[in-house]
């Protein structure tokens, strides 16, 4: 009996593909990831363009934008109007949500990380692993489209509550409670989101099966590097919660295309001649078949760079990671419970009140496995011998800033406080200290990290701590001060507030924090500077140049077709065995037999 | 090689003893299961926030002219089918591919039954204009507060129903020269009463949105005594959202129906060539896997949309 | 594929498959006529059984019609060991979510539809007059 997987009858490295084979219809599990990195950076700086045009309107509300008012039909005189105030806020998180974050972390990261770190080949599905990427591409375009057909893209925020978003309004009808937007723009989102629904769907089935079924030998699942516990969780959380927004979407679509009256309200709604048509249905239902996806969903937003960014500590302070088992757990329980607390987005929406209550006591308990984690990680970096590398800061802001997000959501998540800020800034600084200085901060770590492993080259140290710090305090910069006009009563989504005389007091922070971003936005250059200049002249990496434990660093840098050469590796111990007393080096690869007796064992 | 080393180089002994084919599928299914969870779940909900009173109440199967007996009749037909493809895995795991080819076939036959059936029943809706967007909603004995709020949409109505009932006057006796007297004069007198005018020496406003629907069920109810077929759009409360919910439901069922029949066709090809071997023993279960899932689903649908 | 023979093993073995196969098609059946004779107890003419029991008597029919087909025609009887946690939680989720939304649904009949019903009322105290 054989332990190791059998030579591959074919060398997987001396077919030569075609380039069109190779890089763009690439069934390669690590070329697939890439792409999903790329399309996903090309997104950010459109979303990224989105969030100025939008902080620039509320630094100086209904103002002569200088050179961007140049490029607004000359109708609107250089200023913004409400109506495309509305949709770029929209279409920024969105396209921020939808297209940056999540491909990233499972699509990226999940992508080239999952088959590396399990020691399989590639995955389970490689044809439908490709799909997966191609069918993001209707979705990308079909989003793009929207913004050129009439009445722009889709502008009742990301959420599309109906009957702000289904009840379309016909053109040159006023008066409706409709968005403006809401037309084909609304109906092209829908579509759009449908597809890249399917490709997440796809992406997670593939997950599951490879990260199930081929695991190289030893690599049991209490081996298995936090990141790809992640993965697995994340996978398993979008399995279940994707589909229910499939629905959703596709029964607003059916309420916006063919009559269905599933999301409108039982008299139906006529202004003036213009009318819905007869209702029946429930506005309500909407919120709760969304927010069963999107709770689930911003866990899909963080708990993968939790996952990478345990490893990242782990490596850069030398000690094994804290707790890996609780971690586990913490994942599982973070997971679980994502499922049962939806409603805290929907207190002050009229939902039955005894279910807020429910909901509140979930919501506060999913802080209990977040701070397990959080502790974790600080008993990880407690006398460790750390490593201030570019992917280590990022790492370590991910945790602070995470502590500060954390902490606002337990605010919100109390249903008398809520009250008050629901729908204020402070839900905005909420979501950002979250997704934009969590996730991505664990995602710049996660690219530093395994740079050398994707495209065999070091990116600039000097250059990523220079982004980093730029980042990280006007990041802060632009974001905390949310917090206070957020308690200062302003209201999230507002084209101008200042026509409000209690808001005008709130102005100069406003400005303040537009200035802010506007550095913030322009400082990412230095990261795609660094990154594309690292890809042509990059000093060149060795196979495992951070003295890392998993899998991954097993293969040569970058890993060719089938990614390990000769058989697959076998896996003797944990992934975090540093400063192992028994060995002369502060690390012990999972892969390398510790003395002529080691053998893999273990079992599933 | 042994069997046990065979097993052990595809699955490197790592895992669950599940191919990796199978274990996707199930997979798939509980995306399926949450999918449908969520479908019918709508349905629930939006049922049971409706009152259950005599005269407003969620549209009885009679009301919406949808027939038990076809509901049953397909039911059977489905679960044949279930039945007829755990044998044909049966035959063609113990190396019987006629067999199994033939069990294929009557699959597909049965499936293509159970579309043929959906669609008779859809047009019996298309006929009876039972379709979202269509049905008048209006109440019976709606107070005049609500008649102003949904004003908009009665109007709608009722311009849709004249049209239907000119149409009707001047189509049918093209057609077939004769319409039949009772239902023409209905017609006719629904047609005067809609608009206003005079009534001996008193001025008459015309019908209410509500009373027209009133007025345009009996006109339904008298050509159905003559066995006469007429298309008018009923008033049917909450008929809208039942027919919304019964499109969304049975459409998304038969969709997977649809995508199940594609795969046996190609099966059935593939066995009628004589190319099913042994290792399509494998894809043969997860199909199956699928399709008995295809009718798990109806099971629920059944009763969920005929009975009760 | 070539692995796959070796999984069904555990179900194909059993003797008399065929049998039980056909035995599971039969119970579904009868079950079917089952859920039939509830429902025309609990109709309008005869009315012997409530419709909220009946309604619960059909589900859980359609219930146990499922749990056959899952567990002889899907093979969960020889498989359950392997895909329990899948199952497990998704069942509970399904349900979960639809108990959690229903108080919501009660609320439409509070709000929504309860000037409907007063309407209604009237209307059947006029009919009566
Ligand atoms: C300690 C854990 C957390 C708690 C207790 C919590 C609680 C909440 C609550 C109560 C709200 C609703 C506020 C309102 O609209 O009134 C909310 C909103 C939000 N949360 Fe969290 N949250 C937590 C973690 C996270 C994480 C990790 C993410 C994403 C990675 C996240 C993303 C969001 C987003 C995007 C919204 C706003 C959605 C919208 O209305 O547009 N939260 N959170
Ligand atoms: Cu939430």
């Amino acid at each position: 009996m054989s332990i190791s997987q059998p030579i591959p009858t074919h060398d997987h490295t001396q077919i030569e593909l075609g380039f069109l084979r190779k890089y763009i219809f690439s069934e390669d599990h690590k070329m697939i990831g890439i792409q999903f990195l790329f399309s996903g950076m090309i997104f950010l700086f459109l979303g990224g363009a989105l969030a100025l045009l939008v902080r620039l309107q509320i630094g100086w509300p209904y103002g002569n934008l200088p050179m961007v008012g140049n490029w607004f039909p000359a109708s609107w005189g250089g200023k913004m109007s409400p109506e495309f105030y509305t949709m770029i806020f929209s279409m920024h998180a969105t396209i921020m949500i939808f297209f940056v974050i999540i491909p990233w972390l499972t699509g990226a990261f999940g992508n080239f990380l999952i088959p590396l770190q399990i020691g399989a080949r590639d995955m389970a599905f490689p044809k439908l692993n490709m799909l997966s990427y191609w069918v993001m591409w209707p979705s990308f375009i079909l989003m793009l489209i929207s913004f050129f057909v009439a009445g722009g893209a889709a502008g009742s925020g990301w959420t599309a509550y109906p009957t702000l978003s289904s009840a379309a309004m016909p053109d040159g009808m006023t008066g409706s409670p409709a968005s403006p937007n809401s037309g084909t723009g609304q109906v092209l989102w829908l579509i759009s989101l449908l597809f890249a629904g399917v490709s997440s769907m796809m992406g997670s089935v593939n997950y599951i099966t490879t990260i199930i079924n081929m695991r190289c030998p030893g690599m049991t699942l209490m081996r298995m590097p936090m990141t790809i516990w992640a993965m697995f969780v994340t996978a398993i959380l979008q399995a279940m919660a994707l589909p229910v927004l499939t629905v959703a979407i596709i029964l607003q679509l059916l309420d916006k295309t063919i009559g269905t009256t599933f999301f409108l309200p039982p008299a139906g709604m006529a202004f003036g001649n213009w009318h819905t048509g007869p209702g029946g249905g429930q506005p309500l239902l909407w919120q709760h078949l969304f927010w069963f996806y999107s709770h689930p969903a911003v866990y899909i937003m963080i708990l993968p760079a939790m996952g990478m960014v345990s490893d990242i500590i782990s490596t850069f302070a030398r000690k094994p990671l804290f707790g890996y088992r609780p971690m586990v757990y913490a994942i599982a329980g973070i997971a679980g419970l994502g499922f049962i607390v939806w409603g805290h987005h929907m207190f002050q929406s009229g939902m039955d009140p005894r279910l807020g209550t429910g909901f509140m006591i979930a919501t506060i308990m999913i802080a209990l496995p977040s701070a397990v984690k959080t502790f974790n990680w600080l008993g990880t970096i407690w006398q460790g011998n750390i490593q201030y590398t570019s992917a280590m800061l990022n790492a370590l802001a991910f945790v602070s800033m995470f502590v500060i997000g954390g902490l606002s959501g337990i605010f919100m998540a109390a249903t008398p406080v809520d009250v008050y800020i629901h729908d204020t800034y402070f839900i905005v600084a909420h979501i950002h200290y979250v997704l934009f200085m969590s996730t991505i901060f664990g995602i710049y770590a996660g690219v530093y990290y395994w740079y050398p492993k994707m495209f065999g080259r070091m990116m600039s140290e000097t250059l990523g701590k220079i982004h980093f710090a730029l980042t990280f305090l006007s990041a802060n910069a632009t974001f905390y001060p949310m917090h206070i006009i957020g308690v200062g009563g302003h209201p999230r989504r507002y084209f101008d507030i200042t026509i409000y005389d209690t808001f005008q007091h709130l102005q100069p922070l406003n400005a303040f924090m537009t200035v802010a971003a506007i550095i913030l936005g322009f400082v990412q250059f230095i990261f795609v500077a660094n990154f594309f200049w690292s890809l042509f002249f990059g000093k060149k990496a060795n196979r495992n140049p951070w003295h890392s434990n998993s899998l991954e660093w097993a293969a040569p840098s970058p890993p060719p077709h089938g990614n390990f050469e000769g058989n697959v590796p076998s896996v003797y111990r944990g992934p975090y065995e540093y400063g192992h007393p028994e060995t002369q080096e502060d690390y012990l690869p999972q892969f390398e037999p510790n003395g002529p007796k080691d053998t893999p064992g273990g079992s599933h | 090689m042994t069997e046990h080393a065979e097993r052990l180089e595809n699955h490197s002994e790592m895992g669950i003893p599940l191919t990796s084919g199978k274990l996707c599928m199930w997979l798939f299914l509980v995306t399926e299961v949450m999918f449908f969870t969520a479908l019918i779940g709508t349905y629930l909900i939006l049922r049971s926030s409706i009152p259950t009173h005599p005269i407003i109440s969620w549209p009885s199967p009679e009301r919406v002219h949808l027939s038990e007996l076809i509901g049953a009749i397909n039911t059977f037909v489905l679960i044949a089918s279930s039945l007829t493809v755990v044998l044909a895995h049966h035959k063609a795991y113990h190396g019987d591919p006629t067999s199994a080819t033939r069990y294929i076939g009557v699959t597909l036959v049965l499936g293509l039954a159970f579309l043929g059936i959906k669609t008779y029943e859809y047009k019996t809706k298309f006929d009876h204009d039972i379709l979202p967007g269509r049905i008048g909603e209006l109440l019976p004995g709606m107070g005049i507060q609500r008649e102003r709020q949904m004003h908009a949409i009665g109007m709608q109505y009722v311009t849709r129903v004249r049209l239907q009932m000119e149409a009707a006057l001047t189509r049918e006796q093209k057609q077939f020269g004769y319409v039949h007297p009772k239902v023409k004069e209905a017609i006719e007198m629904l047609l005067v009463d809609m608009k206003d005018g005079e009534a001996g020496d008193k001025y008459r406003p015309p019908l209410s949105p509500a009373q027209v629907g009133e007025r345009v069920n009996d006109i339904l109810h008298i050509a159905h005594m003559e066995h006469h077929e007429i298309r008018l759009s009923p008033a049917i409360p909450y008929g809208n959202m039942w027919a919304s919910c019964y499109f969304a439901m049975t459409g998304f069922h038969a969709l997977h129906v649809f995508g199940g029949l594609v795969v046996f066709a190609i099966l059935l090809l593939k066995g009628l060539r004589g190319q099913l071997a042994q290792q399509d023993v494998g894809q043969i279960e997860i199909i199956g896997l699928y399709w008995h899932f295809v009718d798990i689903v109806w099971i629920f649908l059944f009763p969920l949309l005929y009975l009760v | 594929m070539r692995a796959e023979k070796h999984e069904t093993e555990s179900c194909e073995h059993v003797p008399n498959l065929f049998r039980l196969y056909m035995f599971v098609a039969v119970a579904l059946i009868i079950c079917t006529a089952l859920s039939f004779v509830f429902n025309y107890y609990a109709s309008e003419d005869v009315h012997t059984v409530a419709k909220t029991t009946a309604f619960l008597l059909i589900l859980g029919v359609a219930s146990l019609k499922a749990l056959l087909v899952g567990y002889i025609f899907m093979h969960l009887k020889w498989d359950w060991g392997k895909l329990y946690f899948l199952i497990i939680p998704v069942a509970i989720l399904g349900m979960m979510m639809i108990i959690v939304l229903l108080p919501d649904a009660l609320l439409g009949v509070l709000y929504d539809a309860k000037d409907q019903l007063i309407i209604a009322e009237q209307f059947a105290k006029e009919m009566k007059k």
